[in-house]
């Protein structure tokens, strides 16, 4: 799959980068592509699935985290699961719809692990991309997040700070999809509770059906922002694209 | 800790009124429990003990911690919860409780595989209620616990109490072995509509034996904590586009434990994909934020603390001021304290919604 995408997209369009795909069931053979890969710079990041075996967290997992952090590789949890698990406690909803909207919840389960595991002050220069998550669930779930740790802080006392300061540091999220209403002051308000600028980086999930067409960027974003969204935020995440991008 | 357990010194009532939806009422032991079962049921309790989808009966799912106020241990003894003269001045009392809202959870009927057993179990459990709480004080009020995995029994269950107007809503598992809205069980919600009874889901729910999250077992009870939002997500986004709300127009909802932070995130979540995929869900004639706005109630406890109080403010403005219920969770940990717990301004109104005319307006209560 890396060998092809290689060949078949990054030999043929110089503006194009790619993800490593790795074998996450075996967490030896993940950290050993990504040790293969890591000097083709035109890799810039780890892809892995949102729900797999284990929660991404998991000390069983860290010789990938480790070998991420050590090529100064994001790792990026896009939505969608090998389906380990069921998307809900209860099993298995009916509809496409219904897991495609729970996958906020997959992508919630996996910060609460990475930071409640303690990734971040093992892997200090981790950085982690949410891509296809949503973004706007982002605040109601680190605001509880930071009210049950500072009941229960003794349990993780490698979380030295609030973690939702541990995921302003750490996290990134794509922009699509926008799960917001059409009044604009509904989005400008959640990216005020999101309470940084720099966690959100453009995309456009071209050519999925949840391609916004020409509305590729929801209402209510100032220039300034967008700037940010479209072209700082991302160089800052992906420090292979300043090799060559001027 | 012996100061702890002082007898309390009389504070004045807060002159708010409360109904608190979400208190624990807890058993001494399995011994008081016993002699609600039939002959038969009680036999088989102490012969086969519980049959649930995990490894060891009368635990709790690892990851667990100690889960009650140290101080809302009886000054008689016994586990926090189990003695009503206390809970009576440690809490009613003290909190100004005008109605409390009893969620028997354990035992449980709904998590026990043998669905003839869980149903005896649930039947117990609101006997149980009703002669050791709601006979003593009168200020207290059950739900109708019944097992959602045998409907037809969960329906006669209903219908044999729905007479008795302490029990003012009906109680099952949100973790359940099909997503809730599932047509299976919808002869339960049916019952509910026709007795005028709110349906009351309390987090996290025992039964299923999925994992608490959609991407496997969490390892610490910190990420724990954080899944009693994605269950009650689950169940919330399945009964709605299921079409329940189509089908029972006349039923209430109550999602209790589950926060209510994420509610318009979910919303407009639900709303913009489903203009997307509208096609796979065509019994729904409304956008899922319309019947969510008309048919759901949330209860405050564990409440999100906003970093910026004035959100909260703004979140409940898009909620609706009349979808919440106040909750405290006594004896659990995390209760939240009326007096203390919204550290925004509101008015007296929204104030008198929130911590009393809401609950009052979904139960029925005087």
């Amino acid at each position: 799959m890396n060998d092809w995408i290689a060949a078949e997209w990054l030999d043929k369009d110089a503006r194009l980068r790619a993800s490593i795909m790795v074998p996450m069931q075996n967490p030896d053979l993940a950290a050993a592509e990504i040790e293969h890969r890591a000097g083709d710079s035109r890799f810039v990041q780890v892809l892995v699935l949102a729900g797999l075996d284990t929660l991404l967290g998991r000390r069983v997992n860290w010789p990938v985290l480790r070998a991420a952090a050590a090529h100064r590789l994001p790792i990026a949890i896009h939505a969608g699961s090998a389906y380990r698990h069921p998307p809900s406690a209860s099993g298995w909803p009916s509809f496409l719809l219904e897991d495609y909207v729970s996958n906020t919840q997959l992508f919630a389960a996996q910060l609460a692990s990475l930071v409640s595991e303690g990734v971040f002050s093992k892997f200090p220069e981790l950085t982690v991309v949410l891509a296809e998550s949503g973004f706007t669930w982002l605040p109601a779930f680190a605001w509880k997040f930071n009210k049950t740790w500072r009941g229960v802080r003794t349990e993780v006392p490698w979380v030295t700070k609030p973690p939702f300061d541990v995921i302003r540091d750490h996290v990134k999220l794509t922009l699509q999809p926008a799960d917001a209403p059409a009044d604009p002051q509904a989005l400008r308000d959640v990216i005020e509770q999101i309470g940084s600028d720099e966690m959100l980086l453009f995309a456009s999930d071209f050519p999925h059906w949840q391609f916004e067409g020409d509305n590729v960027l929801p209402d209510g974003l100032s220039d300034a922002q967008l700037h940010k969204i479209l072209v700082d935020n991302p160089l800052a995440t992906y420090s292979r694209l300043k090799e060559v991008v001027v | 800790m012996s100061t702890l357990l002082e007898p309390l010194p009389p504070l004045p009532k807060t002159r708010l009124s409360v109904v608190d939806c979400d208190i624990h009422p807890t058993l001494t032991s399995e011994a008081e429990f016993l002699p609600y079962l039939p002959a038969r049921w009680r036999e088989h309790m102490q012969t086969y003990r519980r049959h649930v989808r995990q490894g060891l009966h009368g635990t709790l799912t690892h990851p667990r911690m100690q889960v009650n106020r140290i101080d809302a241990v009886p000054t008689k003894g016994g586990p926090p919860g189990s003695d009503v003269n206390f809970m009576r001045t440690h809490h009613l009392d003290q909190n100004g409780v005008e109605w409390g809202l009893l969620q028997a959870l354990q035992p449980s009927g709904s998590a026990e595989r043998n669905l003839e057993f869980g149903a005896a179990l649930c039947s117990a459990n609101n006997d149980w209620q009703i002669a050791e709480w709601i006979d003593k004080e009168p200020r207290l009020r059950g739900a109708i616990q019944v097992t959602q995995e045998d409907p037809q029994a969960a329906v006669r269950e209903i219908d044999r109490r729905a007479g008795d107007r302490r029990f003012v809503q009906v109680s099952l598992s949100p973790r359940a072995q099909e997503p809730l809205g599932r047509s299976r069980y919808w002869p339960i919600y049916e019952a509910c509509e026709r007795n005028g009874l709110p349906l009351g889901l309390h987090v996290p729910g025992f039964g299923s034996g999925y994992a608490s999250t959609p991407g496997g077992w969490p390892t610490f009870y910190l990420e724990e904590h954080q899944t009693f939002a994605y269950i009650i997500m689950g169940v919330f986004a399945s009964m709605v586009l299921e079409g329940v709300f189509e089908r029972f127009p006349g039923l209430k909802l109550v999602l209790v434990e589950g926060g209510f932070a994420w509610v318009p995130s979910l919303c407009w979540r639900l709303d913009k994909h489903w203009e997307r995929m509208r096609g796979e869900v065509p019994h729904l004639k409304r956008p899922p934020s319309e019947y969510i706005r008309e048919h759901i109630w949330y209860t405050t406890q564990p409440m999100e603390e906003p970093e910026r109080p004035e959100d909260l403010t703004k979140l409940i403005d898009w909620i609706g001021w009349d979808r919440l219920l106040f909750s405290t969770d006594y004896p659990h940990w995390d209760f939240d304290d009326p007096k203390t717990v919204f550290n925004v301004r509101m008015s007296p109104e929204h104030r008198r919604m929130i911590f009393s005319e809401n609950a009052k307006s979904v139960y029925r209560l005087p």
